[in-house]
């Protein structure tokens, strides 16, 4: 028996007139997450590729400013796998204007942006989401937890506002915020804050591209959590879904990658444009490493230039990325086409498993 | 009267199955027990009620709301307590309840407060901060009974509350309803399989079968018998007892000690006594007769197939 027990009595408070179910589930949900372990180590790790994009945008703007060249070799070193060719010639020469700083700073940060969203934090940002968004659904079909958000005042809507939420600030706190961090530590390096009137768009192109990540994967992830009552198998569908059209699209780039290379170093094949670069290569007969990078970027170009690609989400979704972050590049209609449609049909199949439960 | 639900000709169609076909009823104050057998309605007709799907035709108000556009109103005056198990594993029961709170638009902190208080009154010990997937059916009934009434909601609707609990813990969850419904004019709808429960705690009784409401009336209506009459038990052998009785009433023996009389209570407790004393026979006990619920909610649910076959 109790010693003292004030029993039942009513509640005379003032509730929250427009409650946000989705606020409230986003709260619990972080709170949940932030007991895993291995969510806590997953994401400090996806933090580790910022230190060394952030030590390119250090070398990068010494290289903009000094006199000497060995910052440029250092930042060609670093990065000739990710920005073109031409702008690493570029940077080579020996003086460069307040213009050409102006160009290229816009130029070099947009391609490392795009490349630092679409490599490390991709690869990292699926693990992610492999790791948090399968328990995100299934978990609450299996326990039947559904029915405690849907007998209280928050509608489907809210709740899958609460589960994309929940997976965009996890996941945008590895891409989006280094991303930003980035731009910040940039603009911090630069000598005068002119390089804001450089490089005002960068921010909004950087969240524009993040969401380009975020929302189509997040989706993905959510449908195939509500496909299953099982979380493992629903990571598996997640994980093989992305590996094998990724598996796809490398076979056929692959392919026509070698079969390029062949006809460009074997039989000559260049565009006229690029003519040149042979006989630089051929008359000096010795490797040219910008000649090389030169034609190793248009064969790699040539290559991807397929409608396979569309094979491959992960693709489709660079290339978006890419084209948001970069000046001058044709918008890739066929792949923001496919994005679109992948994500509007994941997100149909995930609103109709949510509300299965309430129509049965 | 201010019905807490009013419903009209709810019709609810699944393609070709007709889950609830025109299910019209009233429920007033107290407790009212939802019956019907499996498939009957029961668990489309509370998710009608709940909002979480529309009916095919009909209407309907809860506590004043109409259940096809307030559905927001109507979960937050009401607390919906589920048959199946629901929780969120990696929670505490703490967390779960004061999580129900919140989603209910109280502030966290007062919605903590709030979910021990009531964790407290459901008999919840210390137990509240384990994780929810360690607890046993009892706890997890108690938590799902804490998290439906967390937010003081005007109206329960409980779905078999008593399932999976043992009788010491069935009687103590019986105990609360009656206590919300009597000490603090809350509204109950009882969906139920366990008859005695609805004879302890119900005031009205609504039997659902193949979709139809086949009985809605009062506890009190319902163990009104067809034919009045008085069940006698004695200490000593009935025979002289009921001899005497006999010649003013039919009498029915049932054994060496109790007989049935058919006859109106008015006044015959007063002949009994004074025959009793008459006949030298000690009368141990005198009951009405009444209804059984069981026979009531057989018949209910026979009559429905009869005249749908």
């Amino acid at each position: 028996m109790p010693i003292h027990d004030v029993g039942y009595r009513p509640w005379q408070g003032v509730k929250s007139p427009r409650i946000h179910g989705w606020w409230i589930m986003l709260l619990t949900n972080i709170m949940i997450l932030r007991r895993n372990g291995w969510v806590r180590r997953a994401m400090a790790a996806a933090w580790l590729p910022t230190i060394y994009l952030g030590a390119g945008f250090y070398t990068l703007e010494t290289a903009l400013h000094a006199t000497d060249r060995q910052s440029a070799r250092t930042f060609v070193g670093m990065f000739q796998a990710v920005v073109p060719a031409d702008v690493i010639q570029f940077i080579a020469k020996d003086v460069l204007t307040p213009d050409d700083i102006g160009h290229l700073r816009h130029r070099i940060w947009g391609h490392l942006i795009a490349s630092f969203l679409s490599y490390p934090q991709a690869l990292a940002g699926m693990l992610l989401i492999g790791l948090i968004a399968p328990a995100l659904i299934s978990r609450d079909l299996r326990t039947r937890a559904y029915l405690i958000y849907f007998s209280k005042p928050v509608g489907v809507r809210e709740y899958l506002a609460g589960k994309y939420l929940t997976l965009i600030v996890y996941v945008g706190a590895i891409t989006l915020l280094p991303a930003l961090a980035l731009f910040l530590f940039g603009v911090g390096l630069s000598p005068d804050f002119g390089v804001l009137w450089d490089t005002w768009d960068l921010p909004i192109r950087t969240v524009l591209a993040s969401l380009v990540f975020l929302i189509p994967t997040a989706t993905i992830a959510l449908m195939f959590s509500s496909l299953t009552h099982e979380s493992r198998y629903a990571a598996v569908g997640w994980f093989v879904f992305w590996l094998l059209s990724f598996a796809a699209w490398q076979t056929v780039y692959s392919a026509r990658y070698l079969s390029l290379q062949y006809e460009v170093y074997y039989e000559g094949q260049l565009p006229e444009r690029l003519e040149y670069l042979l006989d630089e290569v051929d008359s000096r007969r010795q490797f040219d490493e910008a000649a090389q990078l030169m034609i190793g970027q248009y064969i790699a170009k040539e290559a991807g230039d397929s409608v396979w690609s569309l094979l491959s989400m992960y693709e489709s979704i660079r290339r978006v990325q890419l084209w948001l972050l970069s000046t001058g590049q044709p918008m890739p209609v066929s792949h923001l086409l496919m994005v679109s449609c992948v994500t509007l049909f994941s997100f149909v199949v995930l609103l109709r498993r949510v509300t299965a439960p309430l129509r049965l | 009267m201010d019905f807490a639900i009013e419903l009209d000709r709810i019709v609810k169609r699944y393609r070709t199955h007709l889950a609830l076909d025109g299910v019209s009823f009233q429920m007033g104050r107290g407790v009212t027990g939802l019956l019907g057998p499996n498939g009957a309605g029961k668990s489309t007709l509370i998710k009608i009620l709940l909002g979480l799907m529309r009916a095919t035709s009909g209407s309907g108000r809860i506590l004043g709301r109409d259940i096809a556009k307030q559905w927001r109103a109507i979960r937050s005056l009401v607390g919906y307590m589920p048959e199946d198990d629901c929780y969120i594993p990696g929670m505490s029961g703490v967390e779960m309840v004061r999580y129900s709170a919140s989603l209910c638009g109280m502030p966290a902190l007062e919605g903590l407060r709030r979910a021990h208080e009531i964790l407290d009154f459901c008999g919840m010990g210390q137990e509240r901060y384990r994780h929810v997937e360690t607890y046993s059916t009892g706890m997890r009934q108690k938590l799902k009974f804490a998290q439906a009434i967390v937010h003081d909601p005007e109206l329960l609707i409980l779905d078999e509350p008593t399932s999976g609990l043992d009788p010491e813990e069935r009687v103590a969850m019986l105990n609360r309803v009656r206590t919300l419904v009597v000490k603090q004019g809350k509204r109950a709808l009882v969906s139920t399989h366990i008859l005695p429960d609805v004879r302890q705690v119900c005031d009205d009784v609504v039997i659902l079968a193949r979709g139809r409401v086949t009985l809605c009336s009062s506890m009190e209506e319902v163990d009104r018998p067809d034919q009045a009459g008085l069940f006698i038990k004695t200490l000593e052998p009935i025979r002289a007892f009921a001899d005497a009785l006999a010649r003013k009433y039919p009498v029915e023996l049932q054994g060496e000690t109790e007989l049935f009389v058919a006859a109106d209570h008015e006044g015959l407790e007063q002949e009994l006594w004074l025959l009793s004393s008459e006949t030298q026979v000690l009368i141990e006990s005198i009951y009405p007769r009444t209804n059984s619920l069981e026979a009531v909610f057989i018949n209910a649910v026979k009559e429905t197939r009869d005249a749908n076959s």
